[in-house]
């Protein structure tokens, strides 16, 4: 009596439909995921390159008022009257005396959720200093978490 | 005879799911070739744009940064870099970053930085930023 083999019709198709399968859906998370990536390297370029240009323009600025500067001012509000040409409303200027030399302080918006907030002395320009800030203030959580006993 | 009947039958089947395979490997190959390239795209970019904004940030604190760096007749300067973003020679060079560099006032400068691929001729990006410094020379 001969051994009958078990490799009968339809086999091969169940095996290929099934390998064809698996490959696919291993090609889909690839692609997909490989456009993620690119999506996101897309989004941290623009933010980059949002913030160079705003840093820049925070620096014409502060190069515009370093020469209003250099004219004598004493006065705080004279100043910032003399300055007033260089900002916009939506620029929060602020001009403190500190010492011999002025801090100023003003925003720029970067991104719709973003400004720049710019921070320097007239004293000494190269301690100026930048920070990134949310429009929107995060809340501050006052709920405890399961009502957990705070002591 | 009935044997030979159902042999050839496993036989088209078995030519015919092997040519629908090779269709299908086909695709699904296609697809991963596309995925890599998006991929490789993506790391390209993003080690460019590192290495962009290093720079910039290197020359706001020191102005000596681009002595080590080519010069050309039009005051651009250049640098050679391999596949890992390393800097290397012109002629080990897979890209190169060029930096141009404006005087606009007497306190402004305007920096420029470009990364190019040598292998493409392709931009692959651009920043640039005002820096306010006193006393340029």
């Amino acid at each position: 009596m001969k051994a009958r083999s078990h490799f009968g019709v339809g086999i091969p198709s169940i095996l290929m439909i099934f390998m064809v399968l698996c490959l696919t859906t291993f090609a889909i998370l690839a692609v997909s995921t490989a456009r993620a990536d690119a999506r996101m390297t897309g989004k941290n370029i623009e933010r980059m390159q949002n913030y160079y240009q705003v840093k820049g323009e925070a620096e014409k600025k502060i190069a515009a008022v370093m020469e209003q500067i250099s004219l004598e001012i004493s006065n705080e509000q004279e100043l910032k009257t003399h300055l007033a040409p260089i900002f916009s409303k939506g620029n929060e200027l602020q001009v403190t005396k500190e010492k011999d030399a002025f801090k100023i302080t003003f925003e720029l918006p970067v991104s719709e959720k973003q400004i720049l907030y710019v921070e320097f002395n007239t004293g000494d320009v190269t301690t100026c200093m930048y920070q990134l800030k949310n429009i929107e203030d995060i809340p501050e959580e006052t709920e405890t978490i399961g009502g957990l006993w705070q002591g | 005879m009935e044997k030979t009947g159902s042999a050839r039958i496993l036989l088209t089947e078995i030519i015919l799911v092997f040519l629908f395979f090779l269709v299908s490997i086909l695709v699904i190959l296609e697809m991963f070739v596309y995925a890599k390239e998006k991929s490789d795209e993506s790391q390209e970019r993003t080690y460019a744009y590192a290495e962009m904004q290093r720079i910039l940030e290197t020359w706001e604190e020191t102005e000596e940064y681009f002595v080590n760096w080519e010069k050309t007749a039009d005051g651009i300067y250049q640098m050679y870099y391999d596949r890992e973003w390393a800097e290397c020679s012109k002629e080990e060079g897979v890209y190169m970053i060029k930096t141009t560099i404006r005087k606009d006032t007497a306190t402004l400068q305007t920096i420029t930085v470009q990364a190019l691929s040598i292998e493409t001729k392709t931009l692959i990006g651009e920043l640039y930023t005002c820096c306010y410094k006193e006393g340029i020379q």
